[in-house]
């Protein structure tokens, strides 16, 4: 339930799926407005479950994950994400009972009752569906905008000591591996065989091997510590400076965000947008209120990749942003 | 660093978590509508800002924060191989045993940074922060353990390490249930819960395995250092 989504696992751990370096606007901008596009796409999925809503942002994230340059792995992700969104989409009908319009009614199940299908429980299951792609795919928007390194040098401004614990376990993680694999090597080389014997002889030769990489490791851990203190840790207050620049197209991304924001939440406020799967469906296509403000949000979230496309079109676009 | 109101921070975060939960019962404001999905994700951000703030209140120094890093990364390393195995979490074991050594702040980033350290490379999801969160609460739970039963015994490890299992698992149940199932009512939280019940049960017997195996040994290892932590010389 919790490891979904581990296609990522694959790659090489350097290199981990994260951003490749490439002239492009979505991958280039500022971490604070790559971040803010993607914590408010974030609420407003967990906000918003207006069918209408959920395909726009899908469409706008299947767009947006193209404009990347990630189509081909985003595709195979889709592919292992499915079976788990169908199964919200199966599970949801058997067990909810509420909604007006019934389906079908099936024989008597001994813990649960009666079986009942509504349209109403087979469109939410529907919805729910889609939200998960959708929560997965900002995932993958997410891990192409923003770089780990640039997310933890923002954070480092703001909370020193928990960044660096999380930066150098970050760059430990490879190096842990390798080491590993090096003790296992050695262990072989003195004539361990891990792939022989009782259980209980293997796990005992196991039980050496990672006893060996912890005592390392935390040896090594006072050498880290030592190169902190030669590079003055500790020594009076911390300076700090900015790599990234602030220019126009972050304002304009986060304007954006902004803009779809407060739009959801006004909306709300006023009590549009909100759509009511049980007892009986809304209508789908609701009034013109809704649907602008539906609009609104959805433009405000298409920004970056209108903004993607006119750089590389336009050059005066490409001069002004 | 931080603002000239430390002395607030905390109330404040409590006070804003309260109030919005006070206002979601009422329902019919712009708090209650969000749904639970939302509302139970911000405060797991708001418990995780505290957790990390208690740690970044401390001075702590550069030994102990380079262990810190060196077990939170071989938790994560150790997370790895068993992702295929949905269940064995080596991560739950070297957490409650740093907490356990190293006290509640270190066990909360010990567990906290494998979380994120581990999905950095196995793919970051919505399941990051709740994971940050169950993990760091193992490792600050062993820490305040040991701090007010510091002789406790290999068995009571066990049935804490035990218990781990299910609690992990229960936490993260309430992110799947508040934020997908629906209607929320007590027969839909326990069908999920129920239907966790299997990896749960794999988990807690995988913990108390790896510390019949490790235990005696890592828990020596990790004195000796923090013995080690105490005398040295900054």
């Amino acid at each position: 339930m919790n490891d979904v989504g581990t296609e990522d696992a694959a790659q090489d751990p350097n290199q981990g799926g994260h951003v490749q370096a490439s002239a492009s606007i979505l991958t280039g901008l500022h971490p604070v407005a790559a971040l803010s596009y993607a914590v408010a796409l974030l609420f407003l999925l967990m906000f918003i479950d207006h069918p209408l809503f959920l395909a726009g942002v899908f469409a706008v994230q299947a767009v947006t994950i193209a404009a990347l340059g990630r189509w081909a792995r985003w595709n195979e992700a889709m592919g292992f994400a499915l079976p788990m969104s169908a199964l919200i989409l199966l599970i949801n009908p058997l067990l909810v009972r509420a909604g007006e319009t019934v389906l079908w009614i099936g024989p008597t199940i001994p813990l649960l009752g009666p079986l009942f299908i509504t349209v109403e429980a087979v469109a939410y299951g529907a919805a729910m569906a889609l939200k998960l792609l959708n929560v997965l795919s900002l995932f993958f928007i997410y891990s192409g905008m923003v770089s780990p390194d640039d997310l933890l040098r923002l954070f480092s401004r703001l909370a020193f000591r928990s960044t660096l614990v999380i930066s150098l376990a970050t760059r430990l993680f490879p190096t842990m591996r390798r080491r590993l694999e090096r003790i296992r090597e050695i262990q072989e080389l003195r004539g361990i065989r891990f792939d022989e014997g009782t259980i209980r002889e293997r796990v005992g030769k196991y039980a050496g091997l990672v006893e060996a990489l912890l005592l390392s490791s935390l040896e090594d851990s006072w050498e880290t510590a030592e190169a902190m203190e030669a590079r003055a840790f500790g020594v009076g207050p911390r300076t700090s400076h900015r790599r990234k620049l602030w220019r126009r197209r972050d304002s304009i991304c986060l304007s954006g965000a902004l803009l779809s924001l407060f739009t959801a939440v006004a909306g709300a406020w006023e009590g549009m947008l909100l759509y009511a799967y049980y007892p009986a469906l809304d209508p789908l296509h609701g009034d013109v209120k809704t649907l602008t403000a539906l609009a609104c949000v959805l433009a405000g979230l298409l920004i970056p990749v209108i903004l993607h496309w006119g750089w590389r079109k336009w050059t005066f676009i490409r001069s002004a942003i | 660093m931080w603002p000239a109101w430390p002395k607030l921070q905390v109330p404040l975060i409590l006070a804003l978590a309260a109030g919005s939960l006070f206002a979601s019962l009422i329902g019919r404001n712009i708090v209650g509508r969000q749904g639970w999905g939302l509302l139970a994700l911000e405060m797991v951000f708001l418990a995780l800002l505290l957790l990390f703030w208690a740690f970044e209140r401390k001075e702590i120094c550069s030994r102990e924060l380079s262990m810190i890093a060196v077990l939170g990364a071989l938790a994560a390393v150790g997370r790895v191989p068993f992702s295929a195995l949905m269940g064995i979490q080596p991560v739950t074991f070297l957490t409650i045993l740093s907490g356990a050594v190293f006290g509640p702040r270190a066990g909360f980033m010990v567990g906290a940074t494998a979380a994120i350290v581990s999905n950095f490379f196995l793919g970051q999801g919505p399941w990051t922060p709740w994971q940050m969160f169950s993990w760091g609460m193992a490792g600050v739970s062993a820490g305040l353990l040991t701090r007010y039963y510091p002789d406790i015994g290999r068995l009571w490890m066990l049935a804490f390490l035990f218990a781990w299992g299910y609690l992990y698992g229960w936490i993260m149940n309430f992110w799947h249930w508040s934020a997908f199932v629906h209607p929320h009512t007590g027969q839909s939280f326990l069908l999920t819960y129920l239907a966790s019940l299997s990896f749960d049960t794999v988990h807690a017997i995988g913990n108390c395995l790896f510390y019949a195996l490790f235990g005696k040994r890592f828990t020596m290892i990790l004195q000796r250092f923090r013995n080690k932590l105490r005398v040295a010389v900054t």
